[in-house]
């Protein structure tokens, strides 16, 4: 996928090859994917919580931070992401492939 | 085989070969060896029919296999490998298997349903994995979830914290969910009757199950727990063939039931878990279990059969169609409850073309839904499972199975059916009455008994 | 007795016995199953050998119906001809009765076995798959029906049929043709489990 001009690779699960360069349009870019046509405010402060997150501890966030954090319901979740936590928002925001059933 | 051999110092080789041994001991070499290759299996495989290539050929991934057998256990294997396209094992046939066993099957086994002769083609593929298991050839992203799961007790690396805190702030949304604070989580509580085993999914991303479970549970006044330290209801040994590493899971868990002292363990709706914890566990172990284990799906029936829950189906007035999870149905044997289950709980109940013990795969069980590496594969391949929801006309499709939903949940956005993927628990929880006498409103209880249907009276 | 007969018989006995060995050995396990049944090794079994064989049933049956007859057709012809031989063994001249009869069983049988051969030899997959042993055994099975067939027309002469008898008889259990034991354990060995485990159930049409 061509961002830019940066040549952006993902494996064959769609997560990104190297999370590392993730950006904003890259994001938009994978939630169209998702069917997602635009990003809400909602979607971003969920995103951008995930990616903090995993900076910080090289791990994907449980969604219980994630609704608490940033004040959304699980079911909501759902309704924003329809892929769900793992492979819809995670991979939005950029992280590898999460470890085991997702 | 060299005679240099010493223990503690054998090639992979060596190693490999010792691991297919115990494997041929324990399926029984029959199924090695009564293949007569008439070719026709191709056709019951999903990932054949999707992509019809020699290479995905039942009957060709296994042959990787008997070859092997043939060559170390026949006669002509022995003296005159080539008339019977017998194979000695090296390093680069083990390398070769890769691929063959791990990326192109799912264990399924439901070419051995179908199969002329009627051995078990797909356990004999997965002898593959065992020998590969041993010499530490699993795929890595396969491996790193059995490696989870024997550091932490969990396949996902949950920190015990983390558990605790979720289960709390489930109990939260529970209490206003059920408009009852009486409602409660139990964690580690011993002396307890069940012992509920949970997918760590569950926790992590996917928590209303477990949320629709604890309310079914309370509805049901069941006397539970679950344990903050060993819940893991999954097995990933099964899938990576390390027959070791699953015995050492199995035990963590069945030792910790033993420790809260329960009657009983309830598996959440997990098919490879079921598979693994009901069935090959006491193999794996070598001994029966003392505590008896069960499906949820079991105890559900169990409460709506005998009216501890009522149900109102008009509340699932949408068209509802069910998966077979392999592991679950096919290897596991249950298939009555959940159709039971359904029947009573929506309006609207649909069967898919093929069900039952022959239902088609999802195309994530084996493993593959860990293995990017396999991810087009997998998608492909699911595409039959895709076409089958499409033709069933539903709204929701109940995947009794974690591991199940979430390839759905891939195949529901990759060819836009459209549909939500629901546990069992979650459908059930979704039409269940609650008792209003409980919360002693009692101005309401004429209006609610008009409303309520229960039908089990 | 002819020594033609005697050959036979010791052909028949071999066969018999390294086919009971090999069976015998093909079923050791370490150890049964320990976990607790759901249902009923038997009911797995009886499911296995009847509903689970059942042409609307199983799929590599009703999605390949011409290779199917063929291969019934095949196994017809090659049972008829068992039983030829066994026969042959208590008098000679007896296996020559049923001529027309045993003209209509074994040609189809031949002709199916040929074509089933044919198939072998020019699909690339079967190709793929098979190995020496494969084309031989379904050579062999040809001539053996053959063999049968041209004994009746008077073409072949006792002792060239004890020959050829007796010649398959030595191959039987080397190759794949040991299926005609296996086939039975492996069935029932499979079909049994998923009776254990409750996944067959007898009598229940799924």
């Amino acid at each position: 996928m061509q961002i830019g001009d940066k040549e952006i690779q993902f494996d064959k699960d769609g997560f990104m090859k190297e999370p590392g360069i993730w950006s904003a349009d890259v994001a938009q870019a994978i939630a169209l994917e998702e069917g997602i046509e635009k990003m809400s405010e909602k979607h971003w402060a969920v995103v951008n919580y995930i990616r903090k997150y995993w900076e910080e501890n090289d791990l994907a966030p449980p969604v219980r931070l994630l609704c608490t954090e940033n004040k959304v319901s699980v079911r909501e979740v759902y309704k924003l992401f329809t892929s769900g936590p793992a492979r819809g928002a995670c991979r939005i925001a950029g992280l590898p492939k999460p470890d085991g059933c997702v | 085989m060299t005679q240099t051999e010493r223990p503690g110092n054998q090639t992979d080789v060596q190693k490999a070969m010792k691991a297919f041994v115990s494997a041929v001991r324990k399926l029984g070499p029959v199924h090695y060896q009564s293949c007569v290759k008439c070719g026709l299996c191709g056709e019951t495989c999903h990932i054949y029919l999707t992509d019809p290539t020699i290479l995905n050929l039942p009957v060709y991934k296994a042959e990787q296999i008997m070859k092997i057998f043939r060559r170390y256990y026949t006669f002509l294997g022995r003296f005159l490998a080539p008339w019977v396209g017998a194979q000695s094992l090296t390093k680069d046939v083990l390398e070769s298997l890769v691929e063959t066993v791990y990326g192109r099957c799912t264990a399924c086994g439901r070419c051995g349903l179908h199969c002329s002769i009627g051995f078990d083609v797909s356990s004999v593929i997965r002898t593959g994995r065992t020998m590969l298991a041993e010499i530490g050839k699993v795929p890595s992203s396969l491996q790193a979830v059995v490696n989870n799961q024997i550091t932490t007790g969990n396949q996902m690396a949950i920190p015990r914290r983390e558990l605790l805190d979720t289960v709390e702030w489930l109990c939260q949304d529970l209490r206003l969910e059920m408009n009852n604070d009486s409602v409660i989580i139990p964690v580690d509580e011993p002396g307890r009757r069940i012992l509920y085993l949970i997918n760590p999914r569950e926790v992590k991303f996917f928590p209303l199950s477990l949320l629709a479970a604890a309310g079914i549970f309370h509805a049901a006044q069941e006397s539970w727990t679950i344990s903050s330290r060993f819940y893991d209801v999954t097995n990933y040994g099964l899938y990576s063939g390390d027959d070791t590493a699953a015995a050492a899971i199995t035990r963590q868990v069945i030792d910790e039931a033993r420790h809260l002292g329960v009657e009983e363990i309830v598996l959440s709706e997990c098919g490879y878990g079921f598979r693994s914890f009901r069935w090959e566990g006491p193999n794996w172990l070598g001994r029966a279990y003392d505590i008896s284990a069960r499906s949820m799906l079991y105890l559900i029936w169990d409460y709506i059969d005998t009216g501890k829950i009522r149900i109102d189906p008009s509340r699932n007035p949408e068209r509802i169609t069910l998966h077979d999870p392999c592991n679950l149905v096919r290897w596991g044997g249950v298939s009555e409850p959940q159709r039971k289950i359904l029947k009573r709980v929506c309006m609207d109940f649909q069967e898919m073309m093929p069900h039952g013990a022959d239902n088609y795969c999802c195309g994530g069980g084996g493993g593959m839904l860990s293995m990017s590496e396999y991810g087009d594969r997998r998608i492909l391949s699911g595409s039959l499972k895709a076409e089958q929801i499409r033709a069933s006309g539903a709204r929701i499709v109940a995947a009794p199975c974690h591991n199940c939903a979430d390839q759905l949940l891939e195949l529901n956005k990759k060819f836009k059916l459209g549909v939500e993927i629901q546990s069992v628990t979650e459908i059930v929880y979704n039409a269940m009455v609650l008792e209003m006498a409980e919360q002693s409103e009692i101005s309401n209880s004429d209006a609610d008994d008009s409303f309520n249907v229960t039908p089990s009276v | 007795m002819t020594v033609q007969q005697i050959i036979v018989l010791t052909a028949a006995f071999w066969v018999t016995g390294s086919l009971s060995f090999l069976g015998i050995r093909s079923m050791r396990r370490q150890k049964s199953d320990v976990s607790t049944p759901e249902g009923r090794i038997w009911d797995g079994i009886a499911y296995a050998f009847t509903y689970s064989m059942l042409p609307g049933h199983k799929e590599t049956v009703n999605r390949h119906l011409v290779k199917f007859i063929l291969g019934v057709f095949l196994h017809i012809g090659v049972f008829w001809t068992i039983a030829k031989t066994a026969v042959y063994i208590v008098n000679p001249a007896y296996a020559r009765w049923f001529p027309v009869i045993s003209g209509c069983v074994v040609f189809p049988g031949i002709l199916s076995a040929s074509v089933l051969l044919v198939m072998r030899i020019i699909t690339r997959a079967m190709r793929a798959i098979s190995c020496l042993d494969d084309y031989a055994a379904s050579i062999v099975t040809i001539i053996f029906i053959a063999a049968g067939f041209l004994y009746d027309l008077h073409v072949v002469n006792n002792t060239v049929f004890a020959g050829i008898v007796s010649g398959l008889a030595v191959y039987m259990p080397l190759g794949k043709l040991k299926h005609a034991v296996l086939f039975f354990l492996a069935r029932a060995d499979f079909g049994g489990r998923l009776g254990y485990r409750g996944t067959y159930r007898f009598p229940q049409i799924h």
